[in-house]
């Protein structure tokens, strides 16, 4: 008897349980709907903003994720038409997440930033996308962004696919096949919940957590994945692709000017 | 240490998990222990205070009890003297700490306008957390004993926990001595039903807090930090504060409970659904229960009461709402906004001996009735969340006036961020439950996914760390 009560209270507590779930997915779904206009049924995440066809991997036009908004030619800025104003200098900006502006505020990437300091007769081109690496890049600029006519471009290279374990490779592109990674379900309530987390937990407690979470993702690895110097090769490939892109632009007669990525690794004297 | 704070989340499992292995002293010890570290978290060189009024009222219901049970019987000379020692005392604490440069300020100000200049001496002090709610509560031991209601412990420690309980330490409820002392004295067991209708207690209290509260505040704040604000967001401001401190106030008082109920305690309801009052006498009966019958035993019956004729009852009620006015902050705002309430209960009395009719209105009428409560109320908090008495002005000023371009989306706004305490008050009251978490007709699915709106709500538009609207005082 003892038994079956307990078992009984066990089962409640298990309906309760994946109730409480359930609504916190539903209530992230809705969230969003509201928010952002993102459908409850499909998958929700940056790769919306993305598509892979035969002019390669390029911004998805009219896409829209979070704040993200894209305009019609799948690029993070306002509508613009496909050739230059007259008297208007076209500056296009070439480069990843950073530039993208995927962790800046509305208003606030360096595209947005660049446009107000150049003042009315210069048009900023946010032509960079999460995700591209140097090779990507110019395909990208041959494939899709060269139509756009613009004088001079801006390259903003991001050197971290070079420190990754295996270096980019030569861009390619699948023409309408969807990536092998890409979930079609994902729950939504644990991307809301991390950033609840970066909200509410403070400074010291996160840097310790993503400590933890480096020490045990390393744990795993052979002794040699950490590199204390940044092998020769890849700063060679680096080189390599940067002058690759550069020679493109500058055949296509544009003037290039190259940021640098504004991380600073320390090295121990 | 605040209990929308990451330090309460680690510190109560800790406590909790300690007092279940413990025997009763053991618990009454470590709680005393964990009650200081919770207090000293803000400041520990104000816990000399608290120590000060607990030695100070376990000595003197010491001495009283012997004065009155004494060998040649009551010594009431020795009475009177050991319980204007505790008034002295803990009044003179808190008058030092919270009212002494206010006084001097408005005695600075009064001569000012009659012509003499003075520049008076000012401490340096630092408002002690809590120090209004915990001196009340000692107070109510020393009285009680006074009055014969009870008697006193012996034991010190036991006392020292009554005084510096944490969960109720800062901002209430004001427990008297007969009803919280006597738990720690004798076995206590936490049962599950007991431990999950705590649980249910700080969820919801710890919800409308962090969501309805601080989601409130900075509409509020916006308009209460111009300089002349139009008439219709000044409307709209007091009636988002309405809502703000009540939730802000009823959620501390329900963290308070639920954490006490946890530990196999029961601390008194603070707040019965204050919004439907129908009348201010009534409002005054749902809102801060646990300060208004302290105000109502301890300071309206001893002025005499309602037994001493109209004239004297009036005095009497207007004197004690006074009073509680400035038991909320040493400012005008405070002092007035209690003679404001005092004025309301004097006029709702007057209107009752006139319209007997009034004691028990028809159905028809309690609309009506409610609505002007509630419209009296919200500009009674209007006066309460003014930073001066000019702003107290110009804003009532500005209520008639300036309705033109109204932006409704703020109110729209404030509608949408009280919509599930609202909800939820609606429920109770229309299920006949006097509280909410106590719910029990939902099955479990439906009350798994109420959680489950809760949870989501705090979790992604929630503050952290925002203070209590109440620590202040």
């Amino acid at each position: 008897m003892q038994l079956v009560k307990s078992i009984r209270r066990l089962i409640t507590w298990i309906i309760w349980f994946l109730a409480f779930m359930i609504t916190l997915e539903v209530c992230a779904r809705l969230d969003d709907y509201w928010q952002y206009g993102a459908s409850p049924w499909q998958a929700y995440s940056t790769e919306n903003l993305v598509v892979q066809d035969e002019m390669g991997r390029h911004g998805k036009p009219n896409a829209r994720y979070k704040d993200f908004v894209l305009n019609r030619f799948g690029l993070r800025m306002p509508d613009i038409e496909m050739r230059p104003e007259p008297g208007k200098v076209r500056v296009l900006l070439l480069g990843a997440s950073e530039l993208f502006g995927l962790y800046e505020s509305p208003g606030q990437s360096l595209a947005e930033e660049l446009q107000r300091m150049l003042g009315p007769n210069y048009q900023v081109i946010n032509a960079a996308l999460f995700g591209m690496s140097l090779p990507r890049i110019s395909e990208y600029y041959l494939r899709y962004l060269s139509r756009f006519k613009a004088k001079v471009a801006l390259i903003y290279p991001s050197p971290v696919f070079y420190m990754d374990h295996e270096p980019p490779g030569p861009a390619s592109f699948e023409p309408a096949i969807a990536r092998p990674g890409a979930k079609r379900f994902q729950l939504r309530i644990t991307g809301k919940i991390k950033d609840a987390g970066k909200r509410h937990l403070p400074h010291w407690l996160q840097t310790r957590v993503r400590r933890l979470l480096i020490r045990r993702g390393l744990a795993k690895r052979p002794a040699d994945y950490v590199w204390h110097k940044v092998p020769p090769d890849r700063i060679e490939r680096f080189g390599h692709d940067l002058k690759e892109l550069v020679g493109i632009l500058h055949a296509d007669g544009l003037k290039v000017v190259v940021a640098t990525h504004p991380s600073r690794f320390l090295a121990k004297p | 240490m605040l209990f929308n704070s990451l330090e309460f989340a680690v510190f109560f499992p800790l406590v909790l998990l300690t007092y279940c292995l413990l025997p009763r002293r053991g618990q009454n010890r470590m709680l005393l222990i964990a009650s200081y570290v919770f207090y000293g978290w803000w400041d520990y060189r104000f816990l000399s205070l608290i120590i000060i009024s607990t030695c100070l009222d376990y000595l003197a219901g010491l001495k009283m009890d012997v004065a009155t049970n004494g060998p040649n019987g009551p010594d009431q000379a020795k009475r009177k003297l050991w319980l204007s020692l505790s008034l002295i005392g803990n009044l003179g604490i808190l008058f030092t700490f919270k009212y002494f440069n206010f006084f001097l300020d408005s005695l600075q100000a009064l001569l000012g306008s009659a012509g003499l200049q003075i520049s008076p001496f000012q401490f340096g002090l630092v408002l002690p957390v809590g120090i209004s709610f915990y001196t009340f509560q000692t107070l109510s031991y020393t009285i009680d004993i006074y009055r014969g209601k009870m008697r006193p412990t012996d034991n010190f420690w036991d006392f020292a926990l009554f005084v510096a309980f944490f969960p109720q330490l800062v901002a209430g409820p004001i427990e008297r001595a007969k009803s919280l002392l006597p738990q720690f004295l004798v076995d206590r067991r936490i049962t599950w039903p007991g431990f999950v209708e705590g649980l249910q207690m700080m969820m919801y209290g710890l919800f409308i807090k962090v969501f309805v509260a601080d989601s409130l505040a900075p509409l509020v704040d916006g308009t209460f930090s111009v300089s002349d604000p139009p008439g219709w967001s000044v409307a709209f401001a007091s009636f988002a504060f309405a809502f703000q401190i009540y939730a802000d106030f009823s959620g501390y008082s329900l963290i308070a409970r639920g954490s006490a109920k946890c530990l196999g305690i029961d601390l008194m309801r603070n707040f019965d659904h204050p919004y439907v009052a129908a009348s201010p006498r009534e409002f005054w009966r749902r809102w801060h229960i646990s300060l208004s019958t302290w105000f109502r035993d301890y300071f309206y019956i001893a002025l005499g009461g309602n037994r001493a004729g109209k004239g004297r009852t009036y005095f009497n009620l207007s004197l004690t709402m006074l009073v509680c006015g400035l038991w909320h902050g040493a400012a005008w705002t405070f002092v007035v906004w209690g003679a404001y309430h005092g004025a309301l209960l004097i006029i709702d009395r007057i209107a009752v001996h006139r319209l007997p009719r009034l004691k028990s209105p028809p159905s028809w009428m309690l609309p009506l009735n409610w609505l002007v409560t509630f419209g009296l109320v919200c500009y009674g908090w209007l006066i309460f969340r003014a930073q001066s008495m000019d702003q107290v002005f110009s804003m009532s000023a500005a209520l008639f006036k300036g309705y033109a371009g109204a932006d409704w989306s703020e109110l729209g706004r404030i509608l949408l961020i009280i919509a599930p305490l609202v909800t939820l008050e609606a429920i109770t009251l229309f299920s006949g439950q006097k509280e909410w978490h106590r719910i029990a007709w939902l099955p479990h699915p439906a009350k798994g996914a109420v959680y489950g709106v809760l949870v989501y709500l705090m979790l992604t538009q929630g503050v952290t760390n925002a203070s209590f609207i109440y620590f202040q005082f």
